[in-house]
């Protein structure tokens, strides 16, 4: 697939997803006054680039890239496994959570040494976050604490 | 008189304990996340944003302009010695810094390229502090047509003078100000693309959205490129330059500087065009022009002092009229949003201490970074050699902490979970990002400008023009436009930024 034609086609449905939503705005003013005024302007011209981009790549000929999705899609989930954990589980729980899938993004020299950075990790963010930032979340777990 | 009252009552602010302690501790956290391959000064400002909100606002403040010159050079750490440029400013660096470093004189050339920031950071500082109150003037004029013509001005700039495609920087820039519309508006109290999510109704997350675009997107395709793996470096032996270096250096700097200062004023101009506009002019001014390429220590003086002074020249338009000049200038205003400072020129009138404060700490920040790199730079030479595999899941907990304690919202960080797939894709698209962030941190005040100019002149699109500034600033905006618009100034952008964000 031509990477700049992904790309012209997503500012494009971009810009008609926003008109789409302006349009539904409800009436609050005329002109300059209303809240849809500048959206308005916003969405039309992404469009307009959109089309721009979409049009000049058909001259075009570069690949879309590969996407390799082991790191970026561990970050994500270590992320996730963060914000699901962090009320519930408390700090502990979500920070090694978080690191411990963040860590299969790339390739650790083994599970041992895996363990250790991921216990090494939890234990710097309960220091900096916990006892030095004084913020405010629980370390364990609700049923715990 | 008054200037030099002024640095010394910000020289009392720089140097007081706590604030010499978060400028050490952001100029020490920059340089360390600053020489991971990949992970250029916008990242790791990103990444260490929310830090500061733990902090009191100087001391905020402080600290992140420390992340900055840190993150800075610890790009130039990575290019002399690794051959890896943090970030396009410092691409120039290693073609005569590395070269440098293989004929076993990269301690001279690290050294060279602290100095040389080192002098470059304190003539700018000078120059914020001189040209700073004059904008400051100038700026307490601006009505609306006014603001929104510099507005426009900033925009249309960074986004000529970001890397990559023009159409993409646009496409980015405007994505952006779309983005910086969802909450709800202001003067009529109605929601706009909030989906019903009650969350949405304040805007999105500034700092999870910089976080997901910048710190995580980077990380993977960092991951990407590297496999995590650290570098091999021969070992260091001397470290300070020969006297010959130092001869060679002066002119090289001092021609540097003045670029810099001037390139960093301009919306738009930043350390990149600075960077390749001096090692140009050296070259072309050298009466060995052959060895520029081969361990020049001119090729490594000049794109330093240049890439720096730029740098902190970007603090003039953000701190006086509150336009950011480029990206990183963007977070900056950000994080000043965020702990409740107004950015333009009412910070000089009603938070000296924050402004005069900041400026003095830029001369701090330099001799700290002097004082802290070349003594321990054999403790970041062994940073290189770490295994990044180590230190990714250790910055992910990092981001995702930041993201949520800015609100303790768990929303906030499904935002960054959102944009950091974003960022990624777009990466892949071949976008670049920084116009975005631009956008989005602008977008608000150009939406409120822009109604309330044609509200006061009843729709009338005229009233742009009938204002002489604001007519003046839209026919400098067509200017550069049209410049970078003809074929040679194009070409010329367009090898300067390859790689720029």
């Amino acid at each position: 697939m031509k990477r700049d034609v992904v790309a012209g086609s997503f500012v494009v449905l971009v810009g008609a997803a926003a008109l789409l939503l302006v349009s539904q705005f409800p009436f609050d003013g005329e002109g300059p006054s209303s809240s849809a005024f500048f959206p308005r302007l916003v969405a039309w011209a992404i469009l307009a680039v959109g089309a721009f981009i979409l049009l000049s790549a058909l001259r075009a000929n570069i690949a879309m890239p590969r996407w390799h999705l082991r790191p970026i899609g561990m970050l994500l989930a270590g992320i996730l496994a963060f914000s699901l954990l962090i009320s519930p589980g408390g700090l502990i729980l979500a920070a090694g959570s978080c690191a411990m899938l963040g860590s299969f993004s790339a390739p650790f020299p083994s599970t041992k040494k895996r363990i250790a950075t991921v216990a090494v990790i939890t234990l710097l963010a309960v220091l900096v976050f916990k006892v030095l930032l004084k913020l405010n979340l629980n370390v364990w777990p609700a049923w715990i604490s | 008189m008054d200037l030099l009252n002024n640095l010394i009552y910000g020289m009392s602010i720089a140097l007081a304990f706590d604030n010499l302690g978060y400028c050490l501790l952001g100029a020490t956290l920059g340089t360390l996340i600053g020489v991971l391959p990949g992970i250029g000064p916008l990242a790791t400002f990103a990444i260490l944003l929310p830090i500061s909100f733990y902090l009191p606002t100087v001391g905020a403040i402080i600290m992140l302009a420390g992340v900055y010159y840190g993150a800075q050079y610890g790009g130039s750490i990575t290019s002399i010695l690794v051959n890896i440029p943090g970030e396009a400013s410092t691409v120039v660096t290693c073609l005569d810094g590395h070269k440098m470093a293989l004929q076993g004189r990269a301690g001279a050339a690290l050294a060279v390229a602290a100095l040389a920031s080192l002098f470059a950071g304190c003539v700018v500082t000078v120059v914020v502090a001189v040209a700073g109150p004059t904008l400051v003037k100038i700026a307490l004029l601006f009505g609306p047509q006014e603001y929104v013509a510099l507005l426009t001005l900033g925009l249309v700039s960074s986004v000529l003078l970001s890397g990559g495609s023009i159409a993409k920087s646009v496409a980015m820039a405007l994505i952006g100000l779309l983005l910086s519309l969802v909450g709800m508006d202001v003067n009529t109290g109605t929601d706009r693309f909030t989906f019903g999510i009650l969350e949405l109704s304040d805007g999105l997350g500034f700092t999870a959205v910089s976080i997901g675009l910048f710190g995580i997107a980077e990380i993977a395709t960092s991951i990407e490129e590297t496999g995590g793996n650290g570098r091999k470096i021969e070992k260091l032996s001397r470290l300070w330059p020969t006297w010959d270096d130092f001869r060679r250096s002066i002119a090289p700097v001092l021609r540097g500087t003045g670029l810099g200062i001037i390139l960093g004023i301009l919306p738009g101009g930043g350390g990149t065009i600075a960077a390749f506009g001096a090692y140009s002019l050296e070259r072309k001014i050298s009466r060995r022009p052959r060895l520029f390429g081969t361990g020049a220590v001119e090729g490594v003086a000049g794109p330093e002092a240049a890439n720096n002074a730029a740098a902190q020249a970007n603090f003039i338009p953000m701190l006086s009229l509150g336009i950011p000049p480029n990206a990183i200038m963007a977070l900056m205003l950000g994080a000043m949003i965020t702990h409740g400072i107004t950015p333009g020129p009412q910070v000089m009138v009603k938070q000296p201490d924050l402004f005069w404060g900041l400026i003095a700490s830029m001369w701090v920040g330099n001799l700290i970074l002097v004082i802290l790199n070349l003594p321990l730079i054999g403790l970041w030479v062994s940073l290189l050699r770490v295994r990044y595999t180590y230190l990714f899941p250790g910055i992910l907990v990092l981001t995702a902490i930041g993201a949520f304690a800015e609100s303790n919202r768990v929303f906030d960080v499904y935002i960054l979970t959102g944009f950091a797939f974003l960022g990624y894709g777009l990466k892949k698209m071949d976008f670049p990002v920084a116009p975005l962030l631009l956008g989005l941190v602008l977008g608000g005040s150009f939406d409120e400008q822009l109604r309330r100019a044609l509200l006061l002149s009843d729709g009338d699109w005229m009233t742009f023009v009938e204002h002489p500034i604001a007519l003046g600033l839209f026919i400098l905006t067509g200017v550069i436009a049209l410049l970078i618009a003809l074929p040679n100034i194009r070409q010329a952008r367009d090898e300067a930024l390859a790689g720029e964000d």
